[in-house]
């Protein structure tokens, strides 16, 4: 008996986690499959098997795809602006100032607080009548916004939150890529006279590019399932200009009880996100080999 | 290829995290099939030494009943833990809890007026019926007739008592007495006149603005609903979706254009405490809502316009007024084992004397005792207001929405075009709009059947 625990060891002992870490991840995923080939209210009925009508359904659905698009829109502009601005921060926070552990610690603060209370703080800053971005725009002359009433700035004003939250995540990770980067690719460079913007644009970005998709991806990933900002600010209004894909499965399977619609959704996003994931894991790649 | 692997391998792990909030897992329930008990004598104390849980929306009344909980527990020995909830959340959690047949609560919060069929359809109520008919189980002081006809229709659905309400909402116009008599108005009765009254103050420059509305979707169908019967709309007739009928579309033009023409800006994003706190904070003159604002609107601490708040009854337009009637209240989970003490509990909670005690904090009663109290009537600081509230019961219809499944949906595809007006549309654009949306309830319909 001891015998065979000493050889099989290495598959025994970690059993009970990988058991748990399986179950926790394939029962999700099979449920989640085989409730979207189902129409189910949750009631005393057990689910009804519809075959492929929930897929048809989304596919023929206008809502559906302007979630899609939607969410597209949000996830491009917010991370866009996150991987400027975080490696512009970063950059910034890798040169030597008197001041620089305070400031970078205070820069950190967004990602740390709690984003169903972010949400609520931005959406009073959002309000046009007594929010303070709107006095900031009013005090230089510019007009009353509707941030988050607006179909046309909703979105944006959502990218602005996900933004100002997120963006020193990308800098810490950039940060973390800046210090690792081999020195003798910059001393060449400056023996051969190139300056500041020369540099960064032959060595500096070259070396840190498959940093910049490693923190591009997480914030990628983690920005099409962007849920709590938007709930809280806007509940996907003005009518339905922020409701993206995650706010729609919600919708449909929480709030309308359609629990296969809101699963086959579920299946999209996740589809969604292993696109993604191995588009950018494939940049990465051929960024390494490069 | 193995750093590939181990990304994605991570990145759906994440992903799958989101999968878990739609999906729900089977259990067993005990199933509640109605009262155990049928002697003749009720007795307080039958249920001594139980514990039962009730889980509720935390709408205001959660501390005065956690307050009255040591009295339930002396008169029947029954102990009571209440676990309270905001609406949105409670909203999501309670079906999803039934799904799984949860028993770990017995009495449950419901709005039938939104909850209602779809409750119903899935065999999540229990009907009160037998518990009220039966002189074994109900205190023969309890007198349910108390709950006047039009609210004891809003606690049924199908033809079943399913709750017994606590609270009693209705809409009404709040309004600035000061600017209105200051613009030399009578107090408007009808919707036009409401427009001219928010014309002549609206006065944007000085923050003062005509009228304010609920904007988002699915919350518009609540103030919505006095206007679409003074229109003399309906949300259903003859069995087919009516929202897009021209009766309909007057009603949700004039929603719309009172909303545009005299909101505060980004009125089409409003929650619904929006436009209460809007006009507490002395920015708005008037608006159409649900009763449940007079607390906060009279005291002096929250409220600027603390004593100078009017109150009437909703507009006519081309029929007459007909404010909708309904409230939260208190079900028995049909998955509680202990459904008998939690009858018991209901029993004391919408008693005369807790509806009373609740009333005298500024809780609309859905029990005439209660308004017609002495105690009420000395206590009374706002008479104009109870006259209002008793007037508009008189016409009051228990619905404010769609009467078709999911309740939340249909709230949602009828108050969409509701928000559209206030975002401006107006014309054959908000028709196009109610064309859609009606598409939309029709099919809902359609699936009832």
């Amino acid at each position: 008996m001891l015998d065979v625990l000493d050889r099989y060891d290495r598959y025994i002992l970690p059993a009970p986690a990988l058991i748990v870490v399986v179950a926790m991840l394939a029962f999700p995923i099979g449920y989640t499959v085989y409730l979207s080939f189902h129409e189910w209210s949750g009631g005393l009925r057990p689910p009804e098997f519809v075959g492929l009508d929930n897929l048809t359904r989304s596919l023929g659905d206008s809502q559906f795809w302007g979630s899609i698009w939607r969410t597209v829109y949000f996830v491009t502009l917010s991370v866009g602006l996150q991987v400027v601005l975080g490696v512009g921060a970063a950059l910034l926070f890798h040169q030597r100032f008197p001041g620089r552990g305070v400031a970078r610690t205070l820069f950190m603060f967004p990602m740390i607080a709690t984003p169903a209370a972010v949400a609520l703080v931005w959406k009073m800053m959002f309000d046009p009548t007594i929010g303070i971005l709107n006095y900031l725009v009013q005090s230089v002359g510019g007009p009353t916004l509707l941030w988050i009433s607006d179909a046309n700035l909703v979105i944006p004003a959502l990218a602005i939150v996900d933004t100002w939250m997120w963006t020193p995540l990308v800098m810490l990770i950039v940060l973390a890529g800046l210090a690792a980067l081999p020195q003798e690719p910059f001393e060449a460079a400056k023996v051969d006279g190139a300056g500041p913007v020369r540099t960064f644009v032959s060595v500096t970005l070259p070396l840190l590019s498959p940093v910049i998709l490693v923190a591009a991806l997480f914030r990628l990933i983690d920005a099409i399932k962007t849920f709590d900002i938007i709930k809280v600010i806007t509940d996907g209004g003005p009518g339905t200009a922020s409701e993206t894909l995650n706010l729609y499965a919600f919708k449909q399977g929480l709030s309308y009880l359609h629990f296969g619609y809101g699963s086959m959704l579920l299946v999209w996003l996740t589809l969604l996100v292993f696109v993604v994931a191995i588009v950018f894991t494939r940049l990465r790649a051929r960024t390494d080999q490069g | 290829m193995k750093q590939s692997f181990r990304s994605i391998t991570r990145t759906l792990a994440i992903a799958l995290t989101a999968t878990l909030a739609v999906t729900a897992c089977g259990g067993g329930g005990a199933g509640n099939q109605g009262p155990e008990y049928t002697g003749d004598t009720f007795d307080w104390k039958r249920y001594d030494g139980q514990s039962i849980k009730v889980y509720v929306a935390d709408t205001g009344q959660v501390e005065s009943l956690r307050a009255g909980l040591a009295e339930f527990t002396d008169l029947t020995g029954i102990t009571v833990e209440i676990e309270g909830s905001d609406v949105t959340s409670y909203r999501q959690n309670l079906p999803v809890r039934l799904t799984s047949r949860a028993s770990d609560f017995d009495v449950m919060a419901t709005f039938p007026e939104v909850d209602g069929l779809q409750f119903a359809k899935n065999g999540w109520y229990t009907d009160l019926g037998p518990y009220l008919t039966n002189p074994g189980m109900t205190n023969p002081e309890y007198d349910f007739e108390d709950f006047g006809a039009g609210i004891r229709k809003a606690m049924t659905v199908e033809e079943q008592t399913v709750t017994v309400l606590w609270e009693m909402q209705t809409d009404l116009v709040y309004y600035r007495k000061d600017l209105l008599e200051k613009a030399g108005l009578e107090v408007p009765t009808t919707f036009a006149e409401w427009d001219a009254a928010a014309a002549a103050v609206h006065d944007p420059g000085n923050r003062v603005y005509g009228f304010a509305l609920r904007g988002i979707p699915y919350q518009t169908t609540t103030p919505f609903s006095s206007f679409l019967y003074a229109h003399c709309g309906e949300w259903v007739a003859d069995g087919k979706a009516a929202i897009n009928t021209p009766e309909a579309l007057k009603a949700y033009e004039a929603y719309g254009q009172l909303g545009t023409k005299y909101g505060p800006p980004g009125i089409a994003g409003f929650d619904w405490p929006v436009p209460s706190q809007q006009f507490a904070q002395g920015n708005v003159f008037a608006f159409l809502d649900v009763n449940l604002f007079v607390k906060d609107l009279e005291d002096p601490t929250k409220s600027r316009v603390a004593g100078n708040v009017g109150y009437t009854t909703v507009p006519r337009a081309d029929c007459d007024a007909a404010p909708f009637i309904g409230g939260w209240g208190y079900g028995i989970n049909p998955f509680s084992e202990k459904g008998d003490a939690a009858w018991y509990f209901i029993q004391w909670a919408t008693s005369k004397q807790m509806n009373l005690d609740l009333k005298l904090t500024g809780w609309p009663s859905p029990r005439a005792s209660a308004w017609g109290s002495p105690e009420f009537k000395q206590a009374d600081k706002t008479p104009e207001f109870t006259q209002v509230v008793l007037s508009s019961t008189e016409t009051a219809r228990a619905r404010m929405n769609p009467p078709v499944t999911p309740g939340v949906e249909a709230r949602e595809i009828a108050g969409l075009v509701a928000n559209k007006g206030l975002e401006g549309q107006t014309g054959d654009a908000l028709k196009r709009t109610a064309d859609q949306q009606n598409d939309k309830l029709q099919g809902l319909l359609d699936a009832m059947r």
